[in-house]
């Protein structure tokens, strides 16, 4: 008896490791909750990815995130193809979505989430659109032209990869410590995945049925110990929730850290810089976005904020075509941000392709 | 991986489980890899050091049997310093040079 115990503890523990350090084995398990309904499906983004994080009750909000109807279109002439480098607030709403985009023939995305892209194939018949679309609190990470290249796999101008002189002498040390380095990531990748415990917690915890449970300890968390997710805040007014790093003043990305202007002047520099280099790729148009973090448009912290968006986009050095939302939001905060997710909702994104439209409608035929 | 977190209940598991299932002869090999798995999830490489220090100690083990008097003291000597050493080098070297640093 005592080993037949074993041996089903064996076996549950074996497939859960298995399972939690496979991407592929995620990805289905994933797809399969996600996608079915009832007391085995998945309860963690239904509600907001930040209730997910939570399980706050006040924030167990169904917020649409989709764009609602194509806007401000034009068909015709079609001659524009248009490749979009972008995060998750305008590659989820708009993955395969070519008709909200006014005359896109072709419409390519290049996430920020993957790290290497492929070469963009330019169109000669067609008039060639780069949108840069980035979130403020990842832009310190990610707008760089190093970044760009980096993730286009050329390291100089004419596309070859380049070894110093000093690296040439200790090639062989290096390419040694590298296959070391190699061997054992690869290794630890048999056996270990950096999300093993977010895996495992998907692939044991997150069920419908037992959301009840989550909302009951995070309630206790919350009222008992003032405890909540480490990577969450919850705003002063207790009206929104928010990703820690736009709030953190330590964080790169936060809206309350102090930015001086050689920073603001370095981001403009870099973003001049990105959209020469795309324009010597051959693309005729680089239209860049930058998007607030919530904090920063609903202004809830009371504390004083700086102001960065606002600051590069009136920068006089700045010499790249830029979509101006901030005045629009600022207009009425509330109505584009959702209160339990970190991305905006429908109507931000209604926003946004409107005036992304507007532009291209404006580009001469 | 540490002691709250679900890698090591589901490891702890899969070990203790697997304990019960194997014979007596081959339990010291399933505990030996359990302990470079547990090692190793931290950062892979590091199962380096840990390979370092078994090898002395396994060998340092046998020959503390099979000597007596001076040579056995000389063995034992050698495992500690091994094993000291390597605390030492990667858990208070950083700590002492930034205190002296200090000082």
């Amino acid at each position: 008896m005592k080993k037949i115990v074993a041996a089903c503890i064996f076996v549950a523990c074996v497939y859960l490791l298995k399972v939690s350090v496979s991407e592929n084995s995620m990805k289905e398990i994933t797809e399969s909750r996600y996608q079915s309904t009832g007391m085995f499906s998945s309860s963690k983004y239904k509600y907001g990815d930040l209730f997910g994080l939570t399980y706050l009750k006040d924030f167990m909000l169904k917020e649409d995130r989709f764009p609602n109807k194509p806007l401000n279109i034009k068909k015709n002439p079609e001659n524009l193809s248009l490749h979009i480098i972008s995060d998750s607030y305008v590659f989820g709403p708009f993955a395969d979505k070519k008709e909200y985009f006014s005359r896109a023939r072709n419409l390519k995305f290049y996430p920020w989430k993957d790290k290497n892209w492929e070469l963009p194939k330019l169109d000669s018949n067609l008039i060639n659109i780069a949108i840069v679309e980035v979130i403020e609190r990842e832009r310190a990470y990610v707008l760089n032209l190093d970044n760009i290249k980096s993730r286009l796999s050329i390291n100089n101008e004419n596309g070859k990869v380049v070894v110093s002189q000093q690296q040439q002498q200790h090639f062989f040390l290096l390419k040694a410590i590298n296959t070391t380095q190699q061997f054992f990531k690869f290794i630890g990748s048999i056996f270990y995945h950096k999300n093993i415990d977010t895996h495992l917690e998907f692939v044991l915890f997150d069920f419908e049925f037992l959301l009840p449970f989550k909302l009951w300890k995070a309630d206790l968390n919350y009222h008992v110990f003032n405890r909540i997710n480490s990577d969450v805040v919850l705003s002063k007014d207790g009206k929104n929730l928010y990703v820690k790093s736009t709030i953190d003043k330590n964080s790169p990305g936060s809206s309350f850290r102090e930015i001086d202007n050689k920073e603001i002047e370095n981001q403009v520099f870099q973003m001049n810089e990105i959209s020469r280099y795309l324009k010597l790729m051959g693309f005729q148009k680089v239209l860049f976005t930058l998007i607030p973090n919530p904090v920063s448009v609903l202004k809830t912290e009371l504390q004083p904020m700086n102001e960065f968006v606002n600051r590069v986009q009136n920068n006089p050095k700045l010499q790249v075509e830029f979509l101006d939302l901030n005045k629009e939001l600022s207009k009425n905060p509330d109505f584009y941000f959702c209160r339990s997710d970190t991305h905006w909702n429908s109507n931000g994104i209604d926003l946004w392709i409107y005036n992304v439209n507007n532009y291209l409608n404006s580009i001469p035929q | 991986m540490v002691f709250n977190s679900l890698h090591f209940l589901v490891f702890f598991g899969l070990i203790t489980s697997a304990y019960f299932l194997l014979n007596h002869k081959y339990r010291w090999l399933l505990l030996l890899f359990g302990s470079c798995y547990f090692y190793m999830a931290f950062v892979p490489i590091y199962i380096v050091i840990l390979g370092f220090t078994i090898v002395i100690d396994y060998f340092a083990g046998i020959y503390l049997e099979k000597f007596t008097g001076q040579k056995k003291k000389i063995f034992l000597a050698f495992s500690l310093i091994a094993n000291i050493g390597v605390l030492a080098i990667f858990k208070y070297y950083h700590f002492i040079d930034q205190n002296i640093g200090f000082l």
